[in-house]
């Protein structure tokens, strides 16, 4: 008699567990829609997007930048240790630090996430989960990308990732109105040493980048183009050789790495060196030269430092409207100015 | 008493078994001890024990009065010589260089061989008749001349004791009969020569002494004109062995009784 | 050059005056690779104004040149030729000194895990964002901590032996393997992750004059013990038994030639990055040339190493316009002839 009860209770509980576990339904709930990613797969979100979660650092600050960082409930540490990242948005500190783990973002459950990388996407969807990859190497692709983001959030956002691909090409054309008819021989070469860590003067990036494009906008020649370089690391001697005319070090390391530059004898002779022509680069919710928003803002800068006799621009207040636009915080003059020299809002490092 | 071994008791690490103990015999120059057994019984074991390659579990062994426990590898080294059983050889040395290494005790951490060294090897070739092997590598000439050129090198050591693991072992019937006319060569020589071997036709060739180890670890030991006898050596090998005495050859010699 | 009844491919051995003639003639070799390499490199500097620049250090010369063609030779090309030939030499000897003592032609440098724990080190430092200095010394330590390991093993399971070293080493490698999975694993595929690959294979690229300052006395201290040891390395080559018999004191020698051993690799690794093979087939190399007496080998493989990793260096940086990892040409030279050593040995084995 106490066996036959024990079953029944034991059947009844499994029962009821297996209904429970068909609850937590991992599909997505009624009412979505599908957009397409960079990679053109279709992806399936639900309507409303209220938690991202964003494994690239770049994606990341375009998500502070726009304004939508309190949708974050996983972040990277990279974004995390951002002065900037917490001034635009205080509450990231306590925002976790996400990784690609399948089970760990089964249980997260995010409305949606954001990736760079193709084979992450991939395994992510094949989980059941809502991942894009949102990757990109120019401008053209950068439009795009921060189109199906705004996309993905709707409302406002749509708008201004609308607005933030109409002021890259009015930056562009502001830009090329005083560049633009340079002949190809009287372009100055533009080497870029990027420093998101201390690997020396000769980490730079590929040509096919975004750093290539805000060159030539800008009125250079990209090193890297010049050398054929598909990888990110460069030959000194090929970059001595081609004598650059001007130097722009970018990422948390460039004052580390100025100061290097500047001490080595073999750069010396160097125009860019003999000239003054050697530049840091503006670091705000990302580093500029590379895949935030703010790459924006680096047309201007760019050509303001390749051809300063040719295009003049209060990067000041350049800054000041973007922030007011785009975040929806004012600036003083002296967070934009600790902005463009590559620091954090009071003047700190930049990390 | 040139060397002399104590209550040696000796068993391996991690184990109880004693594979022998309470042996006790003495040597003194120009004498040959053989060490008789069967296989497995721990004749290799109790040479490597004097030849300072194992630590003995119990007991002492002394060269000329001097506890070997408290005497450093290179001062042993210059009082005993070691000839394995068989050297398998990793790098082509010459016969020479192979040769000089046995001068090592005598040349300094940070040294190499001088002339003197290089004498006293080619003087070892010599003595045992194989100079002309000199220049050869000495991973070209045949297992049984290695071993020659290794009792050579044990000569250029200039030792006092000379131990031999089955120098007989690897040899063909011929070489073995040389092998033995050297070892009583060697101890003819002055040398005080201790070696491990299971023919008891071999023990009788080089008379002097014996010990006798059984598989139960004890050691009988003696003049082997007393100890080996019929009945010994038939216990010892668990078959039916007579010793036998024929003339031509003015000795005793060792011959299984079978149907 | 011959193959012996035991299977072994190992040089003859040569008379004193052959041996002298080669070892001159090799190191007249080394000077001219290096001051070729000085002079070679993808910025274009005339062969004439390399010979003017150097002689200027020593003569007084109206500079013909440009400031940037000195810097290029002095800052770029010349840390990195000297760090070539530590590397080489001291790879080189690490692994005679290892093949002797393990009496076994086919192990290398590595063979106690200091490389693995080097690479430990230093992809801990990449991944906490550490600098190039940091990395460095990580590295170094890394590699120490790891051989410790090995040597630690040993003595824990009361087993001394040769065999136990080797076994304790493989074990080790595999430990030092697992971690770097791990750390691979939590580093940031963008950034950190592709720095640790670049690094573990191997670049001269960001040597500078003031680390030789460091590493130089620590290879060549420890370069120079080693070579002090080469009789006692042809004696353990018999055996460690036999070595034991003929009065060598093996536990110490081997922990003193292991200690250099370790800090020579360590120091090279910390320097380049991990390089393989080096250690592995110059040695042979040497061996086929003046035999395998350490007397004459060890000098013979030192010089031979160095030659070798200053020829990889120059090939690395000049071919292509992105530098090639120095692995990758150690490699593609290193297996092939490894390749080549062994079929002869498996050749005369009839």
């Amino acid at each position: 008699m106490m066996k036959k009860s024990l079953l029944i209770l034991v059947s009844l509980f499994l029962i009821l567990t297996i209904s429970v576990a068909g609850c937590i339904d991992v599909s997505q709930p009624a009412a979505n829609r599908t957009i397409t990613d960079m990679n053109g797969v279709d992806v399936v979100i639900p309507a409303e997007i209220n938690t991202v979660v964003n494994l690239w650092p770049a994606s990341n600050s375009v998500m502070l930048c726009m304004g939508a960082g309190d949708k974050l409930i996983g972040t990277t540490s990279f974004t995390q240790k951002l002065y900037w990242s917490q001034k635009v948005y205080p509450g990231i500190v306590d925002v976790p630090v996400a990784t690609d783990n399948v089970e760990e973002l089964l249980v997260l459950s995010p409305d949606l996430i954001i990736t760079p990388q193709t084979a992450t996407a991939e395994k992510l969807c094949e989980a059941g989960l809502p991942a894009v990859c949102l990757m990109f190497s120019d401008y053209e692709t950068m439009k795009q990308a921060f189109t199906i983001l705004g996309e993905a959030f709707g409302g406002e956002y749509v708008e201004k990732a609308a607005k933030w691909s109409d002021l890259v090409d009015e930056n562009t054309a502001r830009v090329q109105a005083a560049v633009g008819n340079i002949p190809e021989d009287e372009k100055p070469v533009v080497y870029y040493i990027q420093g998101q860590s201390n690997q020396g003067l000769y980490a730079t990036f590929s040509a096919n980048s975004i750093m290539e494009d805000w060159t030539e906008i800008g009125g250079g020649i990209f090193a890297s183009t010049l050398l054929n370089l598909s990888g990110s690391t460069a030959s000194a001697e090929d970059v001595l050789a081609l004598n650059p005319d001007i130097v722009i070090i970018g990422g948390p390391y460039q004052h580390e790495l100025y100061e290097e530059l500047m001490a080595a004898d073999e750069w010396k002779e160097i125009n860019a060196v003999k000239n003054g022509q050697v530049y840091t680069n503006p670091n705000g919710l990302f580093p500029w030269e590379r895949f935030g928003m703010e790459s924006a803002m680096q047309i201007l800068f760019a050509a303001s430092v390749i051809h300063p006799d040719l295009f003049e621009v209060d990067m000041v207040s350049e800054v000041q409207d973007f922030y007011k636009e785009f975040v929806g915080i004012d600036l003083t003059k002296e967070e934009a100015q600790n902005m463009i020299n590559g620091y954090g809002p009071n003047g700190e490092d930049y990390t | 008493m040139m060397l002399e071994v104590r209550n040696l008791g000796f068993h391996y690490p991690k184990q109880e078994k004693m594979i022998f103990s309470d042996v006790s015999f003495g040597i003194e120059k120009g004498e040959i001890i053989s060490i008789l057994g069967t296989n497995g019984a721990g004749k290799s074991t109790m040479l490597n024990c004097m030849a300072n390659l194992y630590r003995p579990v119990l007991g002492d062994i002394f060269i000329e009065g001097r506890n070997m426990k408290e005497m450093r590898p290179k001062e042993i080294a210059k009082y005993i010589g070691y000839v394995p059983q068989i050297h398998n050889p990793a790098y082509a040395y010459s016969v020479l260089d192979f040769v000089v290494m046995g001068r090592t005790p005598y040349i300094g951490v940070l040294h190499t061989p001088r002339d003197e060294d290089y004498s006293v090897a080619e003087d070892a070739l010599r003595c045992i008749g194989i100079s002309h092997l000199i220049d050869k590598p000495y991973t070209e000439i045949s297992g049984g001349e290695r071993q020659m050129v290794t009792i050579a090198r044990v000569l250029a050591q200039q030792p006092d004791v000379i131990l031999l693991d089955e120098p007989t072992a690897h040899l063909d019937y011929g070489n073995q009969l040389r092998m033995t006319k050297l070892v009583r060569k060697l101890a003819d020589s002055g040398y005080a020569v201790v070696l491990t071997t299971h023919m008891p036709d071999h023990v009788i060739m080089l008379q002097d002494k014996v010990g006798i180890l059984d598989q139960q670890g004890h050691f009988t030991f003696g003049k082997t004109k007393d100890i080996l006898s019929d009945t010994l050596l038939s216990n010892l090998y668990n078959v039916d062995l007579k010793l036998i005495y024929i003339d031509e050859a003015k000795r005793d010699t060792c011959i299984s009784i079978m149907e | 050059m011959g193959s012996d009844s035991a299977g072994n491919l190992s040089g003859r051995n040569i008379s004193n005056a052959k041996y002298r003639m080669i070892f001159i003639g090799l190191v007249v070799l080394a000077v001219g690779v290096f001051f070729a390499s000085l002079a070679i490199g993808r910025y274009n500097i005339p062969f004439f104004d390399s010979v003017l620049i150097l002689l200027a250090q020593i003569f007084p010369i109206e500079p013909t040149w440009t400031q940037t063609m000195e810097a290029v030779i002095f800052n770029l090309r010349l840390p990195r030729t000297i760090a070539a030939v530590l590397i080489g030499g001291g790879l080189a000897l690490s692994g005679a000194a290892y093949q002797s003592m393990f009496k076994n032609p086919l192990v290398s440098p590595d063979l106690l895990g200091v490389s693995s724990g080097a690479c430990v080190g230093a992809s801990l430092a990449i991944l906490y964002s550490m600098g190039p200095v940091v990395i460095q010394i990580l590295a170094f330590i890394g590699g120490i901590v790891a051989v410790s390991i090995t040597v630690a093993v040993p003595r824990l399971m009361h087993n001394s032996s040769t065999l136990m070293l080797v076994l304790s080493g493989v074990i080790v490698g595999g430990l030092m393997s697992s971690i770097m999975g791990i750390i691979k694993y939590v580093a940031d595929a963008d950034t950190a992750l592709a720095e640790m690959v670049y690094w573990a294979m191997g670049s001269l690229s960001n040597v500078k004059m003031v680390d030789l300052y460091y590493i130089a006395p620590c290879i060549l201290l420890s370069g120079f013990v080693l070579v002090l040891f080469r009789y006692r390395l042809n004696v353990l080559s018999l055996g460690e038994d036999e070595a034991k018999t003929l009065g060598v004191d093996v536990r110490k020698v081997r922990g003193i030639i292991i200690v250099c051993a370790t800090l020579l690799t360590a120091s090279a690794v910390c320097l380049a990055g991990t390089i393989g093979w080096v250690g592995l087939v110059i040695p042979h190399l040497g061996r086929m040339i003046v035999g395998p007496d350490n007397r004459k080998l060890l000098p013979v493989a030192v010089v031979l190493g160095a030659i070798f990793m200053v020829v990889i260096d120059i090939t690395a940086r000049s071919l292509t316009s992105a530098e090639l990892p120095l692995s990758i040409i150690t490699g593609l030279i290193g297996a092939p002839f490894y390749f080549y050593l062994l079929i002869r040995q498996r050749m005369s084995i009839t």
